[in-house]
């Protein structure tokens, strides 16, 4: 997984490289329009974020997300939908993000570990065993 | 140490640890709360989980409860991370974009999430049902309360009526932040959104080319905020890039009413009414948005410009409509 860190920030650089030399992000002449990200810009300096920006986290969050099983068709989308701040986010710290699981499959738990849950169970600062009333205080 | 001994030493541990304060919950209980002191969502439909799939579970029933009817399954693609065995609370997000609901994170406050829940909004939290050091991640839905009983409701994994003590909730909750979230049909808001905050998610609906959807959010985001400028602006933007000219410049009209000092809303407009074949009008307006320059008045000069060359071009009429001015699609925001 490091090594997979240490070779996305390269990899993009690289892939924009190919992408910015086949001349596909040639810029469109400018909208006259100011579209409402830019109203938004003005009032939250941390939304200033450009396109390029987004472009690298893009691949550095694409390449995580194909490297935990996404298929191939669904992760552009996947992206799409998430904001910049978010791509950021996921960029920078995808493996400190939680992602919730449930609870009902086979815990692999040290004898230890299933005791000290149960405790905690029963005094009610856990909520893992379904079979542990849990009565109001 | 023997086996006992350890046992003995953890469980006074976690006995200690199991006195760890919520104020949160203590709050609520203290504080006369307006509002009902209970409520129960009893129309939200349940979803049970299937194996690590609390994720799309928990999708799956926010979006029910709006009306917008998707199995779990259907969700797996869009939000289960396979190589993690769960799903990401932003993907859970992303999702309901993508679907032309506007996902919305609420304040981490449990009087946030009661306020929401009374108003008719599940709310889907993030929880650790483990511990600090042995973390259970999983997604649920709050589907109602009772502070005299002091508990909270949940749609859980397999339990379709999870009731636990609010206390329980609070550290669960804790663990994770407090994260919680609404997912709002367009034409509601959730009812502790705030200006800025919830006027940027709609923003993101617009970004992903849900322009009806944005258009109705920002529609209700005014109706509550009328002087919110990103929602005067996004509406009329929303029209634009659909195409419906007579009600982008309706918005930015209305926008320019009300941020008179503001170039961008009668910068847009001048753009609209030059598309409406309107260019007197259209150079008025393009020369107040320069006037009022700001960060942005280059762009004003960009539009005053062309104005100009399109009058010059057919000065009669005014009707002449230049290639780059059609109404551009809304991927082109991004340049902007």
């Amino acid at each position: 997984m490091d090594r997979l860190r240490k070779l996305s920030r390269p990899t993009s650089y690289l892939v924009l490289l190919c992408l910015l030399s086949l001349g596909s992000y040639v810029p469109a002449a400018r909208a006259a329009i100011v579209g409402t990200e830019s109203v938004a810009a003005e009032q939250d300096i941390e939304i200033q974020r450009g396109q390029l920006t987004r472009m690298l986290d893009n691949e550095v969050v694409k390449s995580y997300l194909l490297a935990n099983g996404v298929d191939r068709e669904t992760v552009q989308s996947r992206l799409d939908g998430l904001s910049d701040a978010e791509i950021r986010a996921l960029s920078e710290r995808f493996d400190e993000y939680p992602t919730g699981e449930g609870f009902e499959t086979v815990l692999i738990l040290a004898f230890l570990a299933f005791i000290a849950l149960l405790i905690t169970d029963i005094l009610g600062y856990t909520d893992i065993f379904p079979f542990v009333k849990k009565t109001t205080e | 140490m023997c086996l006992l001994a350890r046992i003995c030493v953890v469980a006074s541990a976690l006995a200690l640890a199991a006195c760890a304060s919520t104020p949160q919950t203590d709050a609520v209980l203290a504080m006369q709360m307006d509002g009902a002191p209970s409520v129960e969502l009893t129309a939200v439909p349940f979803f049970p989980q299937t194996a690590y799939q609390c994720g799309p579970a928990a999708l799956s029933t926010m979006l029910a409860a709006t009306g917008e009817e998707v199995a779990p399954d259907d969700l797996v693609s869009q939000v289960y991370l396979p190589g993690r065995e769960g799903s990401l609370q932003f993907e859970l997000m992303a999702a309901a974009r993508l679907r032309g609901f506007v996902p919305y994170v609420l304040a981490p406050q449990l009087d946030t999430v009661l306020d929401e829940v009374r108003a008719d909004n599940p709310v889907l939290v993030l929880q650790n049902l483990g511990l600090d050091w042995h973390p259970q991640w999983h997604f649920a839905v709050v589907v109602g309360f009772d502070l005299s009983a002091g508990v909270m409701i949940l749609r859980s994994g397999e339990q379709a009526r999870h009731v636990i003590p609010l206390r329980l909730f609070e550290r669960t909750w804790e663990r994770g932040g407090h994260w919680a979230m609404v997912v709002m049909p367009p034409d509601r808001l959730p009812r502790t959104a705030q200006s800025r905050s919830y006027t940027r998610a709609i923003v993101e609906l617009e970004r992903l080319g849900r322009l009806r959807e944005a258009a109705t959010a920002y529609e209700a985001a005014l109706a509550r905020w009328p002087d919110n400028v990103v929602a005067g602006i996004g509406l009329g933007n929303s029209l634009y890039a659909l195409g419906d000219l007579p009600g982008a410049e309706s918005a930015y009209r209305r926008a320019a009413q009300r941020h008179p000092e503001r170039g961008v809303a009668f910068n847009n407009l001048a753009q609209v009414l030059a598309d409406r074949g309107r260019l007197r009008e259209a150079e008025e307006f393009a020369r107040r948005a320069v006037e009022l320059g700001g960060p942005m008045r280059e762009r004003f000069e960009e539009t005053l410009e062309r104005i100009l060359a399109n009058a010059r071009r057919s000065p009669a009429t005014g009707h002449l409509r230049s290639p780059d001015t059609a109404p551009v699609p809304a991927e082109t925001y991004r340049n902007t």
